[in-house]
């Protein structure tokens, strides 16, 4: 589809005008940390905005979301569902990584049985993604062949060029339609725009340090599932469930119930393999009690049954995991060593 | 830091001969500036054994995981108090442990370390110049001040030499902690101001809390098997759950406030939880308050007293008539 | 905080709203106090609820927490005088444990008067009444805690 300019003074005032007509999701500092959160001034947005602390995930899969709730009066029992209203919320500054991450979770929550809540508010949200501008120690991304600049699964893709100037690509009719309201604040030149993303990429490209090949993983994973390997590195796993949590992919939730007697609420929320009582069953029988059993799932589940069961790679490199894990446990060694194994 | 290294190397051989099955400690990790809990089990793996300005971790409640081996562990000084700990509340055989001390010159934080050094310089070897880190990197040298650099912890540290070890490393460091500090002074900030500005205060920390139990999962004094926040009661069993596992201000405020008084007395103050939360929160805002109120209330726990509310005494202060 | 000048906070349905508050009373000297303050004819107000425990060492800080997310407004914990304990020796730890939480509590955000602790023998009907009453005049003044309230 087509290209444009934008100026950074300008991006602003577009930033300014989204504001003004819709929810606006965008990265913001919060005490030195990255996060996404809804922001009131443009000024307060990060355009160029590097990795935040948790995902944009939490857009469309909150940790905690009511399902409905139930009141009885009397005889009478109101069952009231939550499934978010068709109000248009604009996701600004998503890296390539994380934009991967979206298919990823649409193969699980957009697949009959199409899941209502993660739906709606997929269909109500218009993402604007923006390319990285440096390159963290942990990122390795183009593991998964994703492009530090490419903005696939975007509506609308934000590159900067340099010289206070963005590359402007529209990706999807609804990005389209969304930026033909606000036409004026476009150039039409874009002569040297594709050379400067080009080179911008080779540059990035350079600078992820660890290159690792995952093509064939899911393939050798199952003839090292019993291998000691996994006790050994579970040994100084903590079993919090940070790189769950941080994790772009993970998808697993449970579903309780809050409230006592004649009112409550059903709500979903963000679990963790790691969790000992994630796969605690009723009878007090624990198919995964060991913590190393636990965390083989973990890197099984992003690995290989995530590329088994959807033809996706579960991982997208955005190394959050890498980085936040307390004790270190890396999830690019793990490669390594599965490649080693076998 | 490299004799350090070498001696922690030596002695886990010499370990090892002696009939030694598990040994606790650290070794680089997989970026830079970076070092991790390391496990040798056997007599060839103790050459990844490193030392460094980077090893914060508090390994003693790895310990709890070997119950039947003979394990050695090393500690820092602001580690020690952890094993000490649990041996006391019967979580641990000190007979089958073999403590090593090593002396600690404060540990660095990272994210300022790699500010500082250049990006694409390795480091060679890092020197304890008492004042300041010695970096040498394939960029040159870089001294580092160990005023701006060390782990705010470390600027208060009174415990730099371990205590009760069986097995003390080096020489005896000098102290870290900048003298005339106030370690209390952020808790007193807080404490003056009025309720709301406190709650909210506190709010607006414990809103992004996710809940992923990091805290609790390293921290050495919570040591229960089965933690009391833990959802192993189906939702329909209405009253048995006092923890939503909804992720709420209530329940965020409810888990922290409970967990820190469940450590109260037992917290050793080595700042795990704080270093762990990748949303940091600065919980060791709440475990100090309560170290300062126990210190100003109840003062030392005799030591034959496993904590401070397991014991009492007739003329304790009172706040009730 | 929603400091009301008139003391009454009137809720959306322009009702007068009034404080809840949970009263963890220890079987021998507390709830003795409060069945006395009954008995006697001592008027106080209905603000409370009571929920008899067998010693006031038996209130762990999570049930006060709790009683905050349920919805009260103010918790009270009262038993016997300390050296007066049925179990010779529980009232010494509450004191400890609860002068610790009460002053967590107050770090964390919450007002002095949300969590009393009182010791109130079974004879002192005349100290249980005054203290629901001074509490309840107190919880008005700083009208509904909605920070933990989950209802």
């Amino acid at each position: 589809m087509d290209s444009k300019i934008i100026k950074k003074d300008k991006l602003l005032s577009l930033l300014e005008r989204f504001i003004a007509g819709y929810h606006v999701l965008a990265p913001v500092r919060e005490d030195g940390m990255l996060v996404y959160r809804p922001v009131g001034i443009p000024g307060d947005v990060e355009l160029n905005p590097g990795r935040s602390v948790l995902p944009p995930k939490g857009r469309f899969f909150p940790q905690t979301e009511i399902l409905y709730s139930y009141r009885i009066e009397g005889e009478k029992l109101t069952l009231e569902e939550y499934v978010e209203e068709a109000r248009q919320v604009i996701l600004f500054g998503v890296h390539p990584c994380d934009l991967r991450s979206f298919a990823v979770l649409d193969a699980v929550f957009t697949e009959e049985p199409r899941d209502a809540y993660f739906t709606a508010r997929r269909n109500n949200t218009i993402i604007v993604g923006v390319s990285c501008s440096s390159v963290l120690p942990e990122c390795f991304c183009t593991a998964f062949g994703i492009s530090p600049v490419e903005g696939n699964g975007a509506d609308i893709h934000l590159t900067d060029i340099g010289a206070g100037a963005y590359l402007v690509e529209v990706l999807t009719p609804r990005g389209k339609e969304l930026l033909q309201k606000f036409d004026s604040l476009f150039e039409d030149n874009v002569a040297g725009a594709e050379e400067a993303k080009r080179a911008k990429e080779a540059s990035l490209i350079k600078k992820i340090s660890l290159s690792v090949k995952v093509n064939d993983l899911h393939e050798k994973m199952a003839s090292i599932f019993e291998n000691p390997y996994w006790e050994k590195i579970s040994r100084r796993c903590l079993g919090c469930g940070v790189c769950t949590y941080v994790c772009p992919t993970c998808h697993c939730f449970d579903i309780m119930d809050d409230g006592a007697g004649k009112a409550g609420e059903r709500f979903r929320c963000w679990d963790s393999c790691l969790f000992r009582e994630y796969t605690l069953h009723t009878s007090g029988h624990n198919p995964r009690h060991a913590l190393a059993q636990r965390l083989r799932n973990r890197f099984f589940h992003k690995l290989s049954y995530n590329n088994q069961r959807y033809n996706i790679e579960g991982c997208v490199g955005c190394g959050r995991c890498v980085a936040l894990c307390p004790v270190n446990i890396d999830i690019r060694e793990v490669i390594g060593a599965v490649r080693g194994l076998v | 830091m490299k004799e350090i290294t070498e001696m922690l190397q030596q002695v886990a051989a010499r370990l090892f001969n002696e009939g030694l099955e598990m040994f606790i400690g650290y070794e680089s990790g997989s970026v830079p500036a970076k070092a991790r809990p390391y496990f040798a089990a056997v007599q060839g793996e103790t050459a990844a054994l490193v030392f460094n300005p980077f090893c914060e971790h508090n390994l003693a409640k790895y310990l709890v995981r070997f119950p039947n081996a003979k394990t050695a562990v090393v500690v820092k000084g602001c580690d020690a108090g952890a094993v000490e700990r649990l041996v006391k509340e019967r979580n641990l055989d000190r007979t089958r442990i073999t403590v090593i001390g090593v002396p600690c010159g404060g540990m660095l934080a990272r994210e300022r370390v790699l500010a500082e050094l250049p990006q694409d310089g390795k480091i060679t070897a890092i020197t304890d110049r008492r004042d300041a880190f010695v970096f040498q990197t394939s960029k040159g040298e870089h001294v580092l001040e160990k005023k701006a650099f060390l782990l705010a912890k470390c600027l208060i540290c009174t415990q730099n030499n371990p205590t009760g070890v069986d097995l003390m490393l080096g020489k005896e460091a000098p102290p870290v902690g900048e003298t005339g500090k106030d370690p209390y002074a952020r808790v007193k900030e807080i404490s003056a101001l009025d309720p709301p500005a406190r709650a909210a205060f506190w709010d607006r920390l414990m809103d992004r809390c996710l809940r992923c139990y990091a805290c609790r999962e390293v921290c050495p004094a919570c040591s229960c098997t089965e933690c009391c926040f833990e959802q192993a009661v189906p939702g329909w069993q209405q009253g048995a759950i006092w923890l939503s596992k909804a992720v709420t201000l209530p329940d965020n405020l409810h888990y922290h406030v409970i967990r820190a008084f469940h450590v109260a007395g037992r917290c050793t103050g080595c700042g795990e939880c704080e270093r762990v939360c990748p949303v940091r929160i600065p919980l060791m805002l709440l475990n100090r308050k309560l170290a300062g109120d126990i210190d100003e209330l109840y003062g030392p726990t005799p030591p034959d007293v496993p904590s401070v509310l397991c014991t009492y005494a007739t003329g304790d202060r009172d706040e009730f008539t | 905080m929603s400091v009301n000048e008139s003391d009454v906070v009137t809720t959306a349905e322009g009702a007068a709203w009034e404080p809840k508050i949970v009263a963890f009373l220890c079987n021998w000297c507390s709830y003795a106090g409060a069945d006395l303050a009954g008995v006697s004819r001592i008027k106080y107000p209905a603000n409370v609820r009571i929920i008899r425990v067998p010693c006031s060492s038996r209130v762990n800080p999570q049930f006060v927490f709790r009683a905050f997310e349920r919805g009260a407004d103010g918790v009270l914990v009262a038993g016997c005088h300390p050296g007066d304990c049925h179990y010779v020796t529980g009232n010494y730890y509450t004191r400890r444990r609860l002068t610790l939480f009460k002053r967590l509590l107050e770090y964390v955000g919450f007002e002095p008067e949300r969590f009393i602790v009182r010791w109130v023998s079974a004879s002192e009907g005349q100290r249980f009444a005054e203290t629901v009453k001074e509490m309840v005049d107190g919880l008005k003044h700083l009208g509904p805690q909605k920070r933990v309230s989950r209802v």
